[in-house]
Parts: C-alpha cells; sequence; structure tokens
C-alpha cells in the first residue's frame, strides 16, 4: 500500500512539472512524442486504471480550489461544474456507477444549474469575499481535497467489503457497523462531505446576514415596485 | 464479454499479446468505438432524410446538387465548417465558450455506452444504464447555459435561459415515465429491458395488455418529452430563429456550431433509440412472438437502424407539421400536463403489476380496476385541465 501510495504520488508531481516542461520544447513532433511516451510511462508505472484516475483526480483538484480561489462569480460557478463532472467519472473507475449517476444528475446536472441561475444574478466583476477570507477558503478547499483524494485512495475496489443485508441480522450494534454497510469504506469520507455542506450552510446564513447595501451592490432588486 | 458477437473476429485475436489488466478497457473502447461509429455515421445521412422528407412535404426538392440526390449534402457542409475560421466574439467568457462545447459534445458522445444494438453487442453494459443516460442528460441544461451566457450576446443568453428552463422541464416528466417500465422490470439495463420484450407472448411496453395498456400512457409522455429534450419544432422555444436568431447557439461558427449541429441530432438519435428500448421492443423485430431469426445479431442491428430512422421520419413530420410553441405554453405543458400524467401513469403501472403495492388485495380483477381507474383519472385531469385553461383564455 505504502509503495503504490508513494508511486502515485510521484507521479502526481511529475503531472505537475510536465507542462512547465513542455514549454521548452517548441517542435510538435517532439511534444507529440514526449506526451506519448509520458502517457506510457504512466500506464506501465500505475496500471490503466490509476493512470486515469490520476490525471482525474488533479483535475477536480485543480477545478475544485479555483472554485474557491476565483473571484469572478460565474467562473468559479463554472469550475464547480467541472469539479463536479470529474468527480462523477472518478466513482466510475471506482466501481460505483450508481454513485455516478446520482452525482452527476443531482450535482452535476441540478444544483449547478441552480448556482448559475443565482450566478447570472451577479454583476460581472463583483466579489464578495475579501483576499483574506478567500485565501482560507483556498487552503480549506486543498486540504479537504488533498485529505479526500488519500480516503477515496484507501477505499480503492479491492477494499470494498461484501457486506450484505443479511449478514447483519443481528442489527447494528454499533453506528460504525451502519455505515459501514451504507458506505463500505468510504464511510471515512463521509463525514468531511458533512463539513463542506456545513460550509455551504453558513456561508448561506453569512449572506442572509449581509448588509442591504452589499446586496444592492450585487445587483438585486430590493426596492418595491410602484403601481 | 466472450458472448459479443464481435468477440471472435476482432477481439479474440488481441487477446495474445494484451496484459490481463488491459483486457477490460480495450474491449470497451473498441465495442464503444464501433458502435458510436455506427451512430456517427447516422449523423451524416439522418438529416439528408430529414431535409428530403421536410422538402416532400413543403411541395420543395430539398438538397440535390452534391452527390447522388444531395445524399453528400450534409457530409460537404461538415467539410466546410471545420475548415472555416475560428471565431470568438470580442468579450466573450473564453473559458465558458471552450467549456459549453466540450461538456456538450463529449457527453452526448459517450452516452452511447450502454445503448445495445443486439444481444450482447453493447458497448458496456453498466448496471445503471438507462440511469447513466439520464445523468450524462442532466448536463445539457448548464452547458447550454454556460454557452449561451459566455457568448456575450443577449439573443444568446436569453436562450440559454430558455433552454435550461426547458431541458429542465421536460427531464423528470421523461425519467418519470421511464420508471415505471425500469420497476417493472426490475433493471436498468436497457438489454434487458430488451430481451424482456422479446420473450414470447410479451409485447412492447408501449401497447402490451401486460401492463394494463398503460405504457400507452408513459410511452405518450416520454416521446413527446423527448421530443421537447431535443429543442426541435414545436418545442424549439430556445433557438426561436425568428426572436433570438439562434438562441444559445448564435456566436458559435466554424467547427463549434458543426459539433452543436451533430450533438442536436445526436440527442434526437439518443432520445428515439431510448423511446425504442423502453416503449418499443428495441431490437425485437416482431412482438409477442419468439422466432429463431429474432436472435441473429445483424438481424437485430438491421431492425433496431430500421425503427431509428422510422423516429427520424416522425420527427421531420412533427417538423414540419406543427407550429411553433410560445414558451409559456411549453413551460405549462412540461410542468402542469405531463409531470402529473407520467406521475399518475407510473403509479398506476405500478400498481397494475402489483395490486398490494397501493394497499388492494393481489388478484387479476384488482389488476384491471387499478389499470381501468389510471385511465379515468387521467382523462379526468386532461377535461379537467382543458376547462380551466379554455375558461382562462
Amino acid at each position: 500500500m505504502a509503495v503504490s501510495l508513494t508511486l502515485f504520488f510521484i507521479t502526481l508531481g511529475v503531472m505537475l512539472i510536465f507542462p512547465i516542461i513542455m514549454r521548452f520544447f517548441e517542435n510538435v513532433f517532439l511534444k507529440m512524442i514526449l506526451y506519448v511516451i509520458f502517457s506510457g510511462g504512466l500506464v506501465v508505472m500505475l496500471g490503466i486504471d490509476a493512470a486515469i484516475i490520476a490525471p482525474l483526480m488533479l483535475l477536480t483538484v485543480y477545478f475544485a480550489s479555483m472554485a474557491v480561489a476565483d473571484p469572478r462569480v460565474m467562473r468559479a460557478a463554472i469550475y464547480l461544474l467541472m469539479a463536479m463532472v470529474l468527480l462523477g467519472f472518478i466513482y466510475i473507475f471506482l466501481n460505483s456507477e450508481i454513485l455516478m449517476a446520482l452525482h452527476i444528475s443531482v450535482y452535476g446536472g441540478g444544483i449547478a444549474i441552480l448556482i448559475l441561475f443565482a450566478a447570472v444574478l451577479i454583476e460581472e466583476n463583483t466579489t464578495i469575499i475579501d483576499e483574506q477570507t478567500m485565501r482560507t477558503g483556498y487552503l480549506i478547499t486543498v486540504i479537504l481535497a488533498f485529505t479526500m483524494g488519500i480516503l477515496t485512495f484507501r477505499g480503492r475496489p479491492e477494499a470494498l467489503t461484501t457486506t450484505t443485508i443479511a449478514s447483519l441480522d443481528d442489527g447494528f450494534a454499533l453506528v460504525n457497523d451502519f455505515s459501514v454497510f451504507l458506505w463500505t469504506t468510504y464511510n471515512h469520507v463521509i463525514p468531511f462531505l458533512a463539513m463542506l455542506i456545513l460550509g455551504a450552510l453558513i456561508g448561506a446564513v453569512r449572506l442572509a446576514l449581509t448588509d442591504k447595501e452589499v446586496i444592492n451592490e450585487l445587483g438585486v432588486e430590493t426596492e418595491e415596485v410602484s403601481s | 464479454m466472450t458472448d459479443s458477437p464481435v468477440y471472435e473476429p476482432l477481439i479474440q485475436p488481441l487477446l495474445s499479446f494484451l496484459p490481463d489488466n488491459m483486457i477490460v478497457p480495450v474491449v470497451v473502447s473498441i465495442t464503444t468505438l464501433l458502435l458510436a461509429s455506427w451512430i456517427m455515421i447516422q449523423q451524416l445521412f439522418g438529416p439528408w432524410v430529414e431535409r428530403k422528407i421536410m422538402a416532400r412535404m413543403q411541395g420543395r426538392r430539398g438538397p440535390s446538387y452534391v452527390g447522388w440526390k444531395g445524399i453528400l449534402q450534409i457530409p460537404a457542409d461538415l467539410l466546410k465548417l471545420i475548415f472555416k475560421e475560428d471565431v470568438m466574439p470580442r468579450r466573450a467568457d473564453s473559458l465558458g465558450f471552450f467549456v459549453s462545447i466540450a461538456i456538450i459534445s463529449i457527453t452526448s458522445i459517450i452516452s452511447f455506452g450502454p445503448l445495445p444494438w443486439g444481444t450482447n453487442l453493447i458497448g458496456a453494459n453498466f448496471g445503471v444504464g438507462v440511469l447513466y443516460v439520464f445523468a450524462i442528460f442532466s448536463l445539457f441544461p448548464p452547458a447550454m447555459f454556460i454557452g449561451g451566457w459566455s457568448s456575450n450576446s443577449k439573443y444568446a443568453l436569453i436562450g440559454g435561459f430558455r433552454s435550461a428552463g426547458q431541458l429542465l422541464a421536460y427531464e423528470i416528466p421523461m425519467f418519470l415515465s421511464g420508471i415505471a417500465i425500469i420497476a417493472v422490470n426490475g433493471s436498468f439495463s436497457l438489454m434487458t429491458i430488451t430481451e424482456n420484450q422479446m420473450k414470447a407472448g410479451a409485447g412492447w411496453n408501449l401497447f402490451t395488455p401486460q401492463l394494463g395498456f398503460l405504457g400507452i400512457f408513459t410511452g405518450f409522455v416520454f416521446f413527446i418529452a423527448g421530443v421537447a429534450e431535443s429543442e426541435r419544432i414545436p418545442f424549439d422555444i430556445p433557438e426561436a430563429e425568428a426572436e433570438l436568431v439562434m438562441g444559445p447557439r448564435t456566436e458559435f461558427s466554424g467547427w463549434r456550431y458543426a459539433l452543436i449541429m451533430m450533438v442536436e441530432y445526436i440527442h434526437l438519435t439518443v432520445n428515439s433509440l431510448l423511446f425504442i428500448y423502453l416503449f418499443f421492443g428495441g431490437y425485437d423485430a416482431i412482438p409477442f412472438v419468439e422466432l429463431e431469426f429474432e436472435r441473429w445479431w445483424p438481424v437485430q442491428f438491421i431492425v433496431l437502424t430500421a425503427k431509428l430512422y422510422l423516429f427520424v421520419i416522425i420527427a421531420a413530420w412533427l417538423r414540419s407539421a406543427l407550429p411553433r410553441m410560445r414558451i409559456d405554453q411549453l413551460l405549462s405543458l412540461g410542468w402542469k400536463q405531463l409531470l402529473p400524467i407520467a406521475l399518475i401513469a407510473a403509479i398506476g403501472t405500478l400498481g397494475f403489476i402489483s395490486p398490494p403495492l397501493l394497499g388492494l388485495p393481489a388478484g387479476v380483477m384488482y389488476q384491471w380496476i387499478v389499470s381501468g381507474s389510471t385511465f379515468v383519472l387521467i382523462f379526468l385531469f386532461m377535461y379537467l385541465h382543458y376547462r380551466s385553461t379554455r375558461r382562462t383564455n
């Protein structure tokens, strides 16, 4: 496990540096050859599953962090949508198609369109968070994404339990049993998701308590229309 | 995997020099690529069929110069569009302009995965088959909205709003009407649903007595919602060329426009295919009987393609025969009429299959009581709705 984790993170590191290295090469054919060697090396080193998951995870973390860090609201909403979609596709490689379908249809489709509708009503260059809050949010996202990435990696398909309802006739002795039954080894990830939702709730309360002037700045019409 | 008709000629020779962990991804890729190529070929000739039929209905000749009877018109248009200059409006959002096209085109192509073209002739038999396609579909509204917003054009923005609203309004009745069929079959897999309709004595879900003839309602809702999801006349409000030029697609040109038009036809194809799998027997040639030749995969392939073209012809017929609806009529039809009908029909179908689900005792008599009451309820609802709208108008 330790070896494969180390390999995984080395590859992630190389993938981060690779685009910078590629800037030094002008020749298109040389670039193409390097890309082929790089992708082939990934597949050989990690196996086909992890070689696809690794870039997906990297992109997901990038989009998730950009969703917090980009001060332009609409851009942030687009980044969020991309992060949701890519996260959905990661679930396929973790053998959980049902989770993928639900995640994409609820978060990638339903929630994203609500956020986009709300975001488009805000004036284009409005920022509702100051620099410091943004930096803190960025840091929290990176930490959360990193932790969730490791935990998701821990719950790779071979580690999934085969618990069924039949084997739990004696009832759920512990809350842990129940969470293992519901989410198998992903039960470690759920508290972090809960934290994210809590963060969103606090954000919603913060917005609700914002002064009227600030809301006016956001472009929302608050004056009554005279008949 | 070994049951697939393409296994012996195409895949088996590869297995000898492939490492174990590469076999499944390579096999899935090859099969999906083959089937996707076939659907992409349909995108080149389906529009020609549609344009010819529309022209005939309107007393014109349609495309007739490029190739035999103009059959190469669409490939020629495609080539022209690909080689055109790539233009992006000033102050357009470059990320959104690119992301919307990327999401729309990539997701429409990967939605082919769980669509079977014959017994075991399938890209990837996901356990979540239909749900996967619906999940992929749910990405279109945000993508169209982003495309409209990022174009920096008022027509595109209004079109984007309308497109997102319309797609949301029709996705729910579409899925609800499919739910009854999924529940009755106990599977999301489109292949299993089709195989169940192929059995001797089992008719196609649209008009089978095994569903108490309630498939007519769910099928009707699914078909209407499918046409609306494809954003075609009479439901092409987001485009509405007289008002909005080309809707969210206004500012896209060159290869982007080619991709968007291709996606529009892929939408029509996938929606038609979903209707065929769920209600129209899939690749089954003759309902109620199980004949030996129906099991031969080339026959299934041809039958499915023929059914697909039947629906392309119906779409062309609707397009040339009906006027465009207003935006309020369109949303009212989706939320106020199709959604309740789909809900009643879905509950009725489940009640017919198992009356105890609705708190009734089991028995054939109760099944037909449920079916009859559902028919009455739906017609009553439609009559009341008609009366209330007549008063309002």
